[in-house]
This record gives C-alpha cells, sequence and structure tokens, in this order.
C-alpha cells in the first residue's frame, strides 16, 4: 500500500485546467480533449477510461482535468473515482470523501445522492467512497451496468478514474466504457509493462483510443507556442 | 531500439547527456594529471656516447670494404653485450653503492648502437638525476678498461661523457601527454557509458517511441509540471487542508 502512495507534494497537485487556462500544459489537456472528440467519429463515445500499466503515473491529474475541459467546453460532464483501493479524485478536488461509488454499490444510497458538485459549472464528481473489502467483486455487479445507464442518460461526457492495470478492476470496466485512455509517464512507465497493459486492454475487449505521454521533459527550444503568456 | 540510428540522432542523445560526458571526462583528465604531477616519480635521463674505432689500431691502411664495415658492426654487438656483461655491471654495482641489484641496473640502461655509426650510446634511467650520470659515466669508464684488459685493444673512446644538468626535465611522467591521453580515453568511455543507458532505458519517452511500441497513436503529451508552476498553483485554501491531513496522518 505504501508503494502506491504519492509524495505528499503530488497528491495536492492542481487541476491546472481550472486555475491556469493559459499554461501550455492546459494545451496538452486541450489537445487531449480534441483528439477524443475527433476519435469518435460516427461512433457515441460518451464514457471514458482514464488507466494506466502501473501506480502513479497521472490517471487522477489527467482525468480530472479532461472532465475540466470537457464541461468548460459546456458540456455536462461527470468525473468518477473507480480506483476504489487508492482513491485520489477528492483530494484533488479538496472534497469529503464520506459516500461515494462503494456506497452505492454496498446498497447504502441512491445515484443522485453520491453525485458532488466540484465547483465548477457543469461539472459533478462521483468520489470512489470508503474503500472496501472487495473491490473486484464490486465491479462485477450489474449495479456497475445500472450507474453507467444513469450516467449516460443524464450526462454527455463520463470520465472514470481508473486503478492502474496490475490490478484487474480496470479491464473490468474498460469491457463497459465506449473508449478508453492509456497514461504513460515518460520518466517512469516501462515500455514492457505498457506493451503489457495494451495486450490485457484489447484482450478484455476495450475500445482503446491511444496514449497521453504524460511528465514529458520539453526542452527549453521544444517549448510550446505561447509559453510565456502567463510568466 | 531502431537499428539505423542517424548521425544527427546520436549528436541529440550525446548533447542531452553532456553533463555526464563531461563529469567522466574531466575526472579522467584531472585524476591522470593529478596522480602525473604528484604521485609518479620524476625519472631523469643521463646518456654517454662511445666510440669504437678499429681502423685506428690498425697498421695497415685498409680500404674501407664493406666486410670491414660489416666486421665494425660486429663488433659493435660484441662490445654492446660486454657492457651489459656481469662483468662490467658488477663493477657498476660496487661504485654505485648497495640497494641496487644487477636486474635493476639491466632494466633502467639501455645499450644501443647508434645506427650507421661506430657510435653505441649507453642511456641510464633513475629518479636521481646525479645516480644517473655516476652510473651512465661509471659504465663508460669500466667499458674502456675492461675493454683494454681483454682484448689488449684501446680503441674506445668517451665521445660524450654524462652530466649533471640542473634544469634537466624528467623524462617520465609527462603529465601533459597522460592528460591528453586521459582526455581522449575519458570522452571515449563516457560515450560508450551513455550509449549503454541509453540501451538500458526502457522507458517510453517520446511519441515516437509510443507509436513504435504500442503502436497507438499519442493523444496529448503533458509536459513536466515544473517546481515553479507548481508552487503557483499552490492555493493558500489547500495548503492548509494538506496541513491537517498530514497531522491526522503522523
Amino acid at each position: 500500500m505504501s508503494m502506491r502512495r504519492q509524495k505528499p507534494d503530488d497528491r495536492y497537485q492542481k487541476l491546472i485546467a481550472h486555475w491556469e487556462p493559459l499554461s501550455p500544459l492546459v494545451e496538452g489537456y486541450r489537445t487531449l480533449r480534441l483528439n477524443i472528440q475527433f476519435s469518435m467519429g460516427d461512433k457515441l463515445m460518451q464514457t471514458i477510461l482514464v488507466t494506466s500499466p502501473g501506480a502513479s503515473e497521472g490517471k487522477t491529474i489527467t482525468a480530472a482535468n479532461l472532465s475540466l475541459m470537457m464541461a468548460k467546453d459546456h458540456k455536462k460532464t461527470v468525473l468518477l473515482d473507480f480506483d476504489l483501493r487508492n482513491p485520489r479524485v477528492h483530494f484533488t478536488f479538496d472534497m469529503p470523501n464520506l459516500y461515494g461509488i462503494s456506497s452505492y454499490f454496498s446498497d447504502m444510497c441512491q445515484i443522485p445522492d453520491i453525485i458532488q458538485p466540484s465547483g465548477v459549472s457543469e461539472l459533478s464528481i462521483i468520489t470512489a467512497g470508503p474503500i472496501p473489502h472487495n473491490p473486484a467483486e464490486m465491479l462485477g455487479t450489474p449495479r456497475l451496468l445500472e450507474l453507467m445507464a444513469y450516467l449516460r442518460q443524464n450526462y454527455d461526457f463520463v470520465i472514470v478514474d481508473s486503478p492502474p492495470l496490475i490490478v484487474s478492476d480496470a479491464m473490468v470496466l474498460a469491457r463497459e466504457m465506449d473508449g478508453c485512455v492509456m497514461v504513460v509517464d515518460a520518466s517512469k512507465t516501462k515500455r514492457d509493462s505498457a506493451v503489457k497493459a495494451v495486450e490485457q486492454l484489447k484482450a478484455a475487449g476495450a475500445n482503446l483510443l491511444g496514449v497521453v505521454l504524460n511528465n514529458k521533459k520539453v526542452g527549453k527550444r521544444e517549448g510550446y507556442y505561447g509559453y510565456g503568456y502567463n510568466a | 531500439m531502431n537499428e539505423e540510428l542517424n548521425f544527427r540522432e546520436i549528436l541529440l542523445m550525446l548533447l542531452k547527456r553532456w553533463k555526464l560526458i563531461l563529469l567522466i571526462t574531466s575526472l579522467c583528465t584531472i585524476g591522470t594529471a593529478l596522480v602525473s604531477f604528484y604521485l609518479l616519480t620524476p625519472i631523469y635521463q643521463a646518456k654517454t656516447e662511445i666510440l669504437v674505432n678499429r681502423s685506428l689500431d690498425s697498421t695497415v691502411e685498409s680500404m674501407l670494404s664493406v666486410a670491414e664495415i660489416d666486421s665494425n658492426l660486429k663488433l659493435i654487438e660484441t662490445y654492446r653485450v660486454i657492457i651489459e656483461s656481469p662483468r662490467v655491471m658488477e663493477r657498476v654495482l660496487e661504485v654505485i653503492g648497495a640497494g641496487a641489484t644487477m636486474e635493476d641496473l639491466l632494466l633502467q640502461t639501455k645499450v644501443e648502437p647508434v645506427k650507421d655509426s661506430q657510435v653505441i650510446s649507453i642511456t641510464v634511467e633513475d629518479p636521481d638525476q646525479g645516480r644517473a650520470v655516476l652510473i651512465a659515466n661509471t659504465i663508460a669508464t669500466t667499458f674502456q678498461g675492461e675493454v683494454v684488459k681483454m682484448l689488449s685493444m684501446n680503441n674506445v673512446h668517451i665521445l660524450a661523457e654524462a652530466r649533471n644538468n640542473p634544469a634537466a626535465i624528467p623524462v617520465s611522467p609527462k603529465p601533459i601527454l597522460n592528460s591528453v591521453i586521459a582526455f581522449v580515453l575519458g570522452l571515449a568511455t563516457s560515450m560508450v557509458v551513455v550509449f549503454l543507458l541509453v540501451q538500458m532505458d526502457t522507458r517510453l519517452q517520446s511519441e515516437k517511441e509510443v507509436e513504435e511500441y504500442l503502436g497507438l497513436p499519442v493523444l496529448a503529451t503533458i509536459a513536466v509540471i515544473d517546481k515553479k508552476t507548481r508552487k503557483a498553483f499552490r492555493q493558500p485554501k489547500v495548503e492548509e487542508v494538506r496541513n491537517e491531513y498530514e497531522k491526522a496522518e503522523a
């Protein structure tokens, strides 16, 4: 468990897309949103799973900022924290996690009860809730389908933050989603584990849209256009 | 890794890790320079030259035939062996005193005929310049005496005596040369190290690599959030929450 703990500093990484809309980093998330919208084509790409081969490679940050970008595009969006083992979304958004997905799965709440406002218009959040003993079995129940059906009806976009692919949860979730985005940490993720993760997702029948290359070291010369707008 | 690494890519790869290359190269160069300047004992050289003249000794005015020159050369070779023989060397050992062995003496002494001449040069290397000079001169004079005794021929002349030169530069070590060699070797080593590091690093570091190994498109690239940016985002409210969490965890 302690291996998966992020450093205290990283845990509170900010929602850059909200605070600094002109930052070149946000340009990356904007590109991600556009590319997801493009890859939709005729298909309905309403639910997106964000996962990664290993722990702390930037899933939550990517999911949070992607959902912010969607909300800022005036799409009614909901962000789900499906990492029932090591939930992080409530830290990122600085909100309580007294009830959430696990409470709904264990029949303690109804769906509307676990949806919380994020403080950003058009964006709602469902936190993970208390950490359950059997997260893998929970995901196998028909409640997952019910939840997704409900959210599909009420929202334009559903972004799901998931556990890494070293546990089976993400595979179960990926099957139920329209699209899947894999986060790869340029300073961390090894080729082999990434290749294995892709194979796992494909075997699970996920619609893998592509990769988000996170934490890439960008040289001074390769800076984005507009770098320094907010310097 | 792609087999066809082109020159530009190699150059970029090396430039990217210039700090490591600089570190290894400068460590090698400075280390060698320090060792050469301070740790290695300087070795001085002393040289005497001996002239062997046979025709002077002969009463008959003979023509300088091919056979004559040939026998001269053979004589010089004989003299060389005599110089290195224990008969001469033991005398030298007596003169320079205790603490020296025959093997050492032979190792630091180099006897060789000067090409196309009747001159034999004796070169002695020693940490002490005076001793080197003493050995070289002793060898020369001892040899001269021995030749008279053995061959009853007085045809050996000392052409140039070794002299003590206070401004003499040691022949070894050569700190500058050593440093240059170390610099080149260090540069080569560091490049090999960089190549190995790149080969061993299996992280997916670029869009190109992601597409190559995963066969998936890169939807977006997010740069490293640097410390400066991170600090700018830290809202005071969140800072408080963070402190609370840390207290609770402690």
